[in-house]
């Protein structure tokens, strides 16, 4: 199984997401082993972000239909190193193959003995969660 | 990371141990009377029936995959972890009752987690409630009101967490497309495996206490050895140091587990996540490594600290010369036999010292008495 | 339970959630209060997390609270800071000189409470000699006033004074310190490292796991244990041939071996860790630390917490010990550094209360505290942290592994056996 293959079947048998979808890195160019699209089971925490004007906007994405509750997963091996760049080419990749950029990532990090820890990207400032 | 008591309890019952193999069993000796004697004696000469744990070898995973191995990785010594799991393998149990194909079954820790999670979503739900409250009341102006939503407050920090431990709701069963594929005439198919991380593999082959196969057969220490570590490594190697922690605190008996969660290498359990949560997180530490700023080191301590953790620095210092170094480098490179390979690996460890240092934040105010 | 022993030994009491950081944000309403003698605005508290960056739909509630409490900040510190001297009218005030010439701080006719802990006292009681920082610390809490020995009619503001007493590189970050312990009620005293040479070489002790006294130790468990006196003697005999026949001498298949643990016969767990720990773990011996006399991390400090009867010319050990370092041109000490200062400074680790219940596993507070530690006070621009550095020996607590726990019935806690180990 891929990197990514094993993240997904993570995401669906551990954490119970429906409707996966993967796009390896030969079609999201710049990731370093593709990326995940799915929805949760549940609605994962809302975040409010901080434009550069300071005002806040109360979403999480820009799709077009307006569903919030799309995730993007990004599959990453603990030895994997990440630049600023490298965020913003992964944001861009999202853009080209899911249309829409994304207000934030998942980073799901898979260690030597299989176990899985996932971290939000964020794409800019966001509020503190209470 | 948190297991309920009631959790904890049930896996007490079970007899754990710490290393996969076997004992030989003496209980049955009484002192008075000579048949026992035979039986203890018969005992002693077959021994243990020494059945290992099979790991199998996989695009550059170690892991079992039967029930067998699985439960004897897992209940000796807490070696490995579910795929799909926190720690303990539970997916099949866990998903087995999700699909409504078992009843009766008791609770995984995951499960009581997500209910202690649905709890503290309700906690902030009200929370929010009286966010949007007092929002009002400040534009309002309205200094009765607000003190009166600071009481409120209050009275809700107070009893959080005294919840009645209220259960999850009752959600209807629904068996999505892709579980689906995994059920099989009205039977679950198991897709968890037990994973074993790298210094667990390495150790517990190096003591051979598993068999490992791959599809071209039988994994040999040497070649677990290449797969892991390669033979182009240097005295400061930080997957061999990190090797040699591991031994080092497994061989004093702790239960050593990964501490990815707690931005650390490993956290020590005195006898296993089951029974009581780890007290000390270990950072291995290469001497010759340059320390890190202080900004990590303070950084590392707030997640340890915060889940009531000990921070240790486990400082590894090799005694090696570079060109004795290399010259048992070479060795190990040319070396064909397995015990012959476990000897020198022996050797290499023990040229290394492993000592402690703690880190703990001091506060003024706070130790004066 | 944990939080239980913290909070009696007083240590990082962690039932206090770790983000306070002992430290209270300044009140500013207080220090206008002295000024003005009316009570101020604050900013509401509830939480750290309450302030968020002022956005679209805040409040003109907020913002009036917040530029109220502001102005009262603004307003504390336009004022000229002044120094209350005490003994204004019938007594002259306390007086520390400072000579031009050899560049100290000393007080003729000493007086105050203050110098039960402070300064050195000559030997006719006549003057007292201080340290720049224990003569700053003075005047700018208002205790004394300060002069030059030769001038009388002028008095020394702070400004001339940290001119004159801070003039070397670090001396102000060592002051900082200095006056935060002092401010929280500690005793400190400069340590000779201050500004003296560094022993040269500290023996370090390296504790061992000794496989005899281990193995020893788990007999006499055993012995304590086992029911009829019969068992007792054949049991760990048994053992001990068993070990040595299957598993040591006579065995076809030596440790480390892949067929070992198929061959062998091993009664109990303690045995095959005795066999992998002589493998896995090196036995130590005492060790010769170099000090590196350019070292940044000098121990400037000793500090007691609040003792009555500290008597400052026969000061007892310490109860820490100090180094006080610049975050941005100082990295965490190597090891060696860490075992040198651990060897040099002689606080040694108190506990406070002895355990009640008898102990049925390692000895947490040995491994979390041990028995020598080192503060270091690490200094960011003014903002000022302590990291708390000590050693700790898990091999030398042994076998964490205990036979009992595969026993079905109840045992008494096992006494004696690490105990008596330690001791050795």
């Amino acid at each position: 199984m891929s990197l990514m293959e094993i993240i997904a079947q993570n995401l669906v048998h551990f954490h119970l997401w429906t409707s996966i979808q993967t796009f390896p890195k030969s079609s999201a160019k710049g990731t370093p082993h593709g990326v995940v699209r799915g929805v949760p089971p549940k609605k994962l925490s809302e975040t409010t972000s901080i434009s550069s004007t300071g005002e806040t906007e109360s979403s999480t994405t820009d799709k077009p239909d307006g569903d919030t509750s799309e995730e993007w997963v990004l599959p990453l091996s603990i030895s994997d190193k990440l630049t600023v760049e490298n965020i913003e080419q992964i944001f861009e990749s999202i853009r080209s193959v899911g249309s829409y950029r994304p207000k934030r990532i998942i980073a799901g990090l898979l260690d030597d003995d299989g176990s899985v820890v996932y971290y939000f990207i964020h794409d800019g400032l966001v509020k503190p969660r209470s | 990371m948190t297991t309920t008591v009631s959790d904890r309890i049930r896996l007490r019952g079970k007899k754990h141990q710490m290393l996969p193999v076997d004992t030989v069993d003496l209980s049955c000796f009484v002192p008075h009377n000579p048949v026992s004697w035979a039986v203890c004696l018969y005992k002693v000469y077959a021994g243990a029936v020494p059945v290992l744990p099979t790991v199998r070898f996989e695009s550059g995973n170690f892991f079992a995959a039967d029930w067998a191995s699985i439960n004897k990785l897992w209940r000796r010594g807490f070696y490995g972890k579910g795929t799909l799991s926190r720690s303990e393998p539970s997916w099949f149990n866990r998903t087995k009752r999700r699909l409504r194909l078992d009843e009766g079954t008791e609770l995984s820790s995951e499960e009581i987690i997500a209910q202690r999670r649905h709890q503290r979503e309700e906690f902030k739900r009200q929370r929010q409630e009286l966010d949007a409250l007092e929002r009002r009341y400040k534009l309002e102006e309205d200094s009765a009101n607000l003190a009166r939503v600071e009481k409120l407050r209050h009275a809700l920090t107070e009893t959080k967490g005294r919840h009645a431990r209220s259960s999850t709701p009752v959600e209807e069963v629904e068996i999505r497309p892709e579980d689906d594929v995994l059920i099989q005439e009205g039977k679950l198919q198991n897709i968890e495996v037990l994973q074993l991380s790298h210094t667990e593999t390495l150790f517990l082959k190096l003591i051979g206490c598993i068999d490992i196969q791959s599809e071209d057969g039988p994994v040999g220490l040497k070649t677990a050895w290449m797969q892991i570590l390669g033979l182009e490594f240097t005295s400061e190697d930080s997957r061999l140091l990190r090797f040699i922690a591991y031994a080092h605190y497994r061989s004093l008996g702790w239960c050593v587990r990964s501490g990815l969660k707690f931005a650390s290498d490993f956290l020590l359990y005195q006898r296993g996540p089951p029974f009581q949560h780890a007290k000390y997180t270990l950072r291995v530490c290469g001497v010759k490594e340059g320390s890190m700023s202080w900004i990590r080191y303070s950084g590392i301590n707030r997640v340890v600290s915060g889940v009531k953790k000990t921070m240790v620095l486990s400082y590894v210092t090799s005694e090696w010369n570079e060109n004795e170094f290399e010259s048992i480098r070479e060795q190990m490179e040319c070396c064909s036999d397995d015990h012959e390979f476990a000897l020198l690996v022996a050797d290499l460890v023990s040229h290394y010292r492993v000592d402690e240092v703690v880190y703990h934040r001091w506060v003024a105010n706070r130790n004066r008495e | 339970m944990e939080q239980e022993e913290d909070d009696l030994l007083n240590f990082d009491s962690s039932n206090q959630p770790d983000d306070d950081f002992g430290e209270v944000i300044q009140d500013w309403a207080v220090v206008a209060q002295k000024y003005q003698g009316k009570k101020r605005n604050t900013v509401p508290k509830r939480g750290v997390k309450d302030a968020e960056p002022l956005a679209q739909e805040s409040t003109t509630y907020d913002e009036r609270m917040l530029s109220e409490a502001r102005n009262t900040m603004y307003e504390a510190l336009s004022k000229t800071r002044r120094v209350p001297v005490p003994g204004n009218g019938s007594m002259d005030p306390l007086t520390i000189r400072y000579d031009r010439q050899t560049g100290e701080f000393y007080m003729t006719q000493p007086k105050g409470k203050f110098l039960e802990t402070l300064g050195k006292t000559d030997r006719d009681g006549k003057t007292v000699w201080m340290f720049p920082e224990e003569a700053v610390f003075l005047v700018e809490r208002g205790s004394c006033i300060a002069k030059y020995s030769d001038d009388d009619s002028h008095v020394l503001s702070l400004e001339e004074l940290y001119s004159m007493a801070f003039a070397n590189p670090g001396d102000y970050e060592k002051f900082m310190c200095y006056s935060h312990l002092k401010r929280c009620g500690y005793t400190i005293q400069r340590h000779a490292e201050y500004d003296e040479m560094i022993p040269l070489v500290t023996e370090v002790m390296v504790p061992v796991l000794s496989t005899k006294r281990f193995q020893l130790g788990h007999l006499a468990n055993y012995l304590t244990r086992s029911l009829s006196w019969f068992r007792r003697l054949i049991l760990p005999l048994v053992d001990r041939i068993g070990l040595f026949c299957f598993n040591g001498g006579l065995s076809r298949y030596p440790l480390l071996h892949p067929q070992h643990f198929e061959f062998s016969r091993y009664f109990r767990y303690s045995s095959m860790f005795s066999q992998l720990q002589t493998v896995f773990l090196r036995p130590s011996s005492h060790q010769e630390v170099q000090a590196n006399q350019q070292t940044k991390y000098r121990i400037c400090f000793n500090i007691w917490k609040p003792t009555p009867g500290f008597r400052k010319k026969s000061p007892p050990v310490p109860d820490f010990q100090v180094c006080v370092i610049d975050v941005n041109s100082t990295n965490f000490p190597s090891f060696e550094e860490v075992r040198s200062l651990l060897g040099r400074c002689d606080s040694h680790t108190v506990k406070k209360v002895e355990r009640t219940s008898v102990a049925t596993g390692p000895d947490d507070f040995k491994l979390k505290y041990g028995e020598k530690h080192i503060l270091i006070c690490i200094i960011d621009q003014g903002v000022m942290n302590f990291v708390r550095l000590n050693d700790s020996s898990f091999a030398s607590e042994g076998l964490i592994w205990q036979d009992q726990w595969l026993q079905k019935k109840k045992f008494a806690p096992r006494k004696g056996g690490r105990k008596n180990r330690r001791k050795q």
